[in-house]
């Protein structure tokens, strides 16, 4: 049984002239317990896709169809009233720059304590000892001493420390991180990983991660849902996508990678640029750039298809599994569940 | 044996910081005149750097955030005047020019900046960006020869020639980057600074960014220093790097001696901590505490509040680049006495 | 080959910024509206000597037989639509040329201030440390006196010290040189502002390694990307300079009755208002309403539409 399952999500940004569709026909679940990556460059619908699922979409920008149920629950009919038990308390959200969580002119230890004390009936000394405790937790050092410090006095590694503590007060059921490493540096970013990982796995918490950087997907998460233009185009497991990408474009932006090329070789490149929300191209989106591309590729959008462990969208392999079993092995073209 | 191209010694630069209750100058150096206070209100970005670079090669210098890396580009292309120290291209002193002696050296060397959106002028053309710059250093090409020169620019760095009259707004980042590029090789330099050129770019356009810089590079023979984070991007573009921190270089290596066998124990955690997609095992070494802000000179080793090898030696006496048998440079005691790793 | 898309001289990058206002005013209503009324009052400004049925300057113009007649509805009178002043004078016309009085002063004065705040701001903004210290008291001070005070004062005291002729003559030229130079420091602050938030970013670090002179840089580089606010302020402070102006002329100190501005006849009407020759004052201040109100407007406008941080500025 899924905790969050997301079905033909389609997301548009209402303009006076046009409407732009940011993200299409979206499906995907999480498990109870699962750490889940969704991997995309700038403009890929990534953060879009993480914001709609605590309907946190900014105002032009609405939920057009399709569901997202979380526990059995429908989210995309509740009313803001209902969202308050939800959002922090079920689901919780760390955003890349802390300090759109943290409010500047409050210590961090009283937004800790008006975090638990909104939700539930504690005193302030018993609340106050809840948050130093979750603050070690957190591995940060002398926790009573930062209790008292304001969010300004803290580097940017350890007020994402505080903001997982905060999160992790209300006892969520899932936690969507958005590029929670991202502003940080290196040796700081590996230790904030180690520990995202380490609480989701002690607090059974399943964890949706949103990132641009492979590194970090492979560090952490146990299934991969890479985006491209609005679309999920491959899901699988995160060994199985980074060992053996199947979509042209996974494979593309694993290939890229200076990583994946002998020193001081030209790296493999893919051509052009991710298209803009009012560009984008007809049939599979990615055909403009994708060296398989068929005039089929061009007219058509692509269904998911089984390949091994992973679920791709694309004609290629469809093409290529579709010739490989001759009677057809796919098993037509299966949705996500 | 010919001077290095470039030569930094000793170089140090110190920051002053702005207190929120600035008294007008004159009235400070008054009250300054019995108790000098000077030493708390600054910041050390770099404390005693000394590098040189060859002819043609790819130095990459690799730091996190806040070690100086940054202040070192700054400092070198002429930003900013250094506190004490010298700099030296081809042999002659540039860190006491005059914006007018400066100007043969500008032809020589050039910067790429790292925020794609911030290093054009909205306001401005491609083309008047580029012009604006040839007409500085080639002064004598007629407007036709000009023309031309722009066209052939842009074709060289992989944008079609109608990009001329647009913009910058109307490109994508990986776009103005080509036409940074452009810009600093319109005055046909021999060394390019380029600052974190790719931290604000996607992995697809990073690729493409960084294979146009190094068919510069094989086609013009030209000499990079790259200021960078991305250890990935080190391994796969540098000769030689440089490591960094707090203001300070801690090993300098070539790239082979660097990833088979770093020494510093800064360079070892950093390597550590890169998330790699070949070798899942890597543990990373994690550094406990935040890198510190340089507000003090410090005493010792810069590196060892969070060193899991530093001993009392460390806290007081600072370390010197010793040269290792594999040709690299290491600062540290724990590699000179052979402190063995927990 | 092309040669119109490449002139020599760059041309102005107005025509990217133009357009998009232009668009942008095309949705709003209320907006557009204004823009229309402002242009209307420019219009008006411009052709008055044309579209007034009196001229200003004929001998028949002040006929003290036809002092306070009222209204064409109320009179009945054809001649004068609006009525005439205690001097016989059409009002219709010497609002017209009113409003050409007070927005030149208006235009102008800001004009002074912008010249001033420009230059200063730049220098201040770009050179800083002691430079920007002392041209930043320097803009304190001056503002620390009130404009009101500072051009009661200087009126008053060159109106005594040279007699009434010789201020009658240089009333307008005084009180644009008194109301620009009172009032540049709002510029030069906000100019300075932009400039310390652009120098920091990274085209400027570009052209300087190019070796680009300061004085390219301040103008060419830096200032092109300041004009959105000096835009917005350059609005508000007219419409501000043409309220200055009418409180001083309202209060004697401005335009003498022979060429009256909008204050000049509102204050000139006023003491007539309880006499039932109530047209004379309400009339011009109407007029005067109504422009400061659509100014006002569209300087909201422009703060809200040229405003970066709102992310509808010109990217």
């Amino acid at each position: 049984m899924s905790l969050l399952s997301v079905n033909h999500l389609n997301v548009v940004f209402r303009q006076r002239h046009q409407d732009l569709q940011a993200l299409f026909d979206v499906s995907f679940s999480v498990s109870r317990g699962e750490r889940l990556a969704i991997v995309g460059e700038s403009g890929a619908g990534k953060s879009i896709l993480g914001y709609s699922l605590v309907n946190l979409l900014s105002k032009p920008g609405v939920i057009d169809s399709g569901s997202v149920k979380f526990d059995g629950r429908e989210l995309t009919t509740l009313t803001a009233r209902q969202w308050q038990e939800i959002r922090g308390k079920k689901i919780a959200m760390i955003f890349q720059d802390p300090m759109i969580t943290l409010n500047p002119v409050l210590s961090v230890g009283d937004q800790m304590v008006e975090a638990i004390r909104s939700h539930t009936r504690i005193n302030y000394n018993d609340a106050k000892k809840l948050a130093i405790e979750k603050l070690a937790h957190v591995r940060i050092s002398s926790p009573a001493q930062r209790f008292e410090q304001y969010p300004h006095e803290l580097s940017g590694g350890m007020r994402q420390r505080v903001i997982i503590a905060i999160v992790l007060l209300l006892r969520p059921e899932i936690i969507i991180a958005d590029e929670p490493t991202t502003a940080l540096d290196v040796t700081i970013q590996a230790g904030i990983l180690q520990l995202l990982k380490q609480v989701c796995e002690d607090n059974g918490v399943a964890l949706i991660l949103i990132t641009h950087d492979f590194g970090v997907v492979s560090r952490i998460a146990e299934r991969t849902i890479v985006m491209y233009a609005g679309r999920i185009v491959e899901q699988g497991p995160t060994l199985e996508i980074i060992n053996d990408p199947q979509h042209p474009y996974t494979q593309g932006l694993l290939n890229a990678l200076p990583q994946m090329a002998l020193p001081g070789q030209r790296l493999n490149q893919i051509q052009g640029n991710m298209p803009a929300l009012n560009n984008h191209p007809s049939g599979c989106a990615f055909h403009p750039r994708c060296p398989y591309a068929t005039d089929k590729c061009r007219e058509n959008t692509p269904g998911f298809v089984f390949s091994g462990v992973s679920t791709v969208a694309c004609f290629a392999i469809e093409d290529m599994l579709a010739e490989f079993d001759p009677e057809g092995g796919w098993q037509g073209e299966v949705e996500d569940e | 044996m010919s001077n290095p191209l470039i030569d930094i010694r000793g170089l140090e630069k110190a920051y002053r910081t702005r207190s929120e209750w600035r008294l007008p100058s004159w009235f400070r150096r008054l009250l300054r005149r019995k108790s000098d206070t000077a030493n708390h209100d600054r910041i050390y970005a770099l404390n005693g750097v000394s590098l040189s670079i060859e002819q043609g090669e790819t130095l990459c210098v690799v730091g996190e955030t806040g070690c100086g890396k940054s202040t070192l580009a700054r400092v070198l292309m002429g930003l900013e005047k250094p506190s004490s120290g010298e700099l030296y291209f081809s042999g002659s002193r540039i860190d006491q020019l005059t914006d007018q002696a400066r100007m043969p050296f500008r032809k020589k060397m050039q910067m790429v900046f790292q925020n794609p959106y911030a290093s054009l002028n909205p306001r401005m053309t491609i083309y008047q960006i580029l012009n604006e710059a040839i007409g500085l250093h080639h002064p004598d090409f007629s407007r036709q020869q000009t023309d031309d020169y722009i066209e052939e620019l842009l074709v060289s760095v992989g944008l079609s020639v109608d990009a001329e009259d647009r913009y910058p707004h109307e490109f994508s980042g990986g776009q103005r980057q080509r036409i940074s590029i452009a810009r600093a090789l319109s005055v046909e330099p021999e060394l390019i600074v380029a600052d974190e050129p790719l931290s604000a770019l996607d992995v697809s356009v990073q690729a493409q960014v960084l294979n146009l810089m190094m068919d510069k590079q094989q086609a013009l023979g030209l000499t990079y220093i790259f200021i960078t984070h991305d250890l990935a991007v080190v391994e796969h573009f540098a000769t030689r790097v440089a490591v960094m921190y707090l203001g300070r270089i801690c090993e300098v290596a070539s790239r082979e001696s660097l990833f088979s066998a770093p020494k510093h124990p800064y360079t070892k955690a950093l390597l550590s901590s890169i998330p790699r997609l070949d070798d899942l095992s890597v543990e990373p070494i994690h550094l406990t505490g935040e890198v510190p802000t340089p507000l003090e000179k410090p005493m010792g080793c810069t590196f060892c509040g969070r060193c899991p090898l530093a001993n009392q030696r460390c806290y007081e006496q600072i370390p010197v680049m010793q040269l290792q048998q594999d040709g690299s440079a290491v600062a540290c005691h724990a590699v000179e006495e052979g402190r063995p790793w927990k | 080959m092309n040669i119109l898309h490449r002139p020599l001289i760059p041309t102005s990058t107005k025509p990217t910024r133009l357009r998009h206002i232009l668009s942008a005013i095309r949705g709003d209503k209320l907006a557009l509206f204004a823009l229309l009324i402002f242009a209307f009052y420019c219009l008006v400004a411009l052709l008055a000597p044309l579209l007034a049925p009196y001229d200003s300057s004929s001998n028949d113009f002040m006929d003290l037989l036809n002092a306070e007649l009222p209204p064409y509805w109320q009179s009945g009178d054809s001649r004068f639509l609006l009525g005439t002043d205690t001097q016989g004078r059409d009002l219709l016309s010497v609002i017209l040329y009113g409003t050409r009085l007070s927005l030149t002063i208006g235009v102008c004065a800001v004009l002074i201030q912008l010249l001033l705040g420009v230059c200063i701001g730049l220098l201040s903004g770009y050179i800083g440390g002691r430079l920007d210290t002392f041209l930043m008291r320097c803009a304190d001070i001056q503002l620390s006196f009130s404009t009101m005070m500072v051009a009661i004062v200087v009126l008053a005291v060159f109106q005594a010290l040279f007699g009434n002729a010789a201020y009658q003559q240089l009333a307008m030229l005084m009180l644009i040189i008194v109301l620009g130079i009172a009032e540049w420091p709002i510029f030069a602050r906000i100019i300075r502002a932009c400039v310390l938030a652009e120098k920091e970013k990274e085209y400027v670090d570009a052209a300087r390694i190019m070796g680009v002179s300061k004085v390219r840089i301040m103008f060419r580089h830096i200032l092109p990307n300041t004009v959105s606010p000096i835009l917005v302020i350059l609005t508000i402070q007219i419409a501000n300079a043409i309220v200055a102006e009418a409180a001083l002329s309202f209060l004697g100190l401005g335009m003498p009755p022979t060429q009256p501005s909008l204050g000049a006849l509102i204050s000139s009407g006023v003491n007539y208002l309880f006499s039932g020759a109530w047209w004379i004052a309400v009339f011009p201040s109407i007029t005067l309403i109504i422009l400061i109100f659509v100014m006002n407007l569209l300087g909201d406008w422009l703060r809200d539409h040229l405003n970066p941080q709102t992310g509808k500025g010109v990217p």
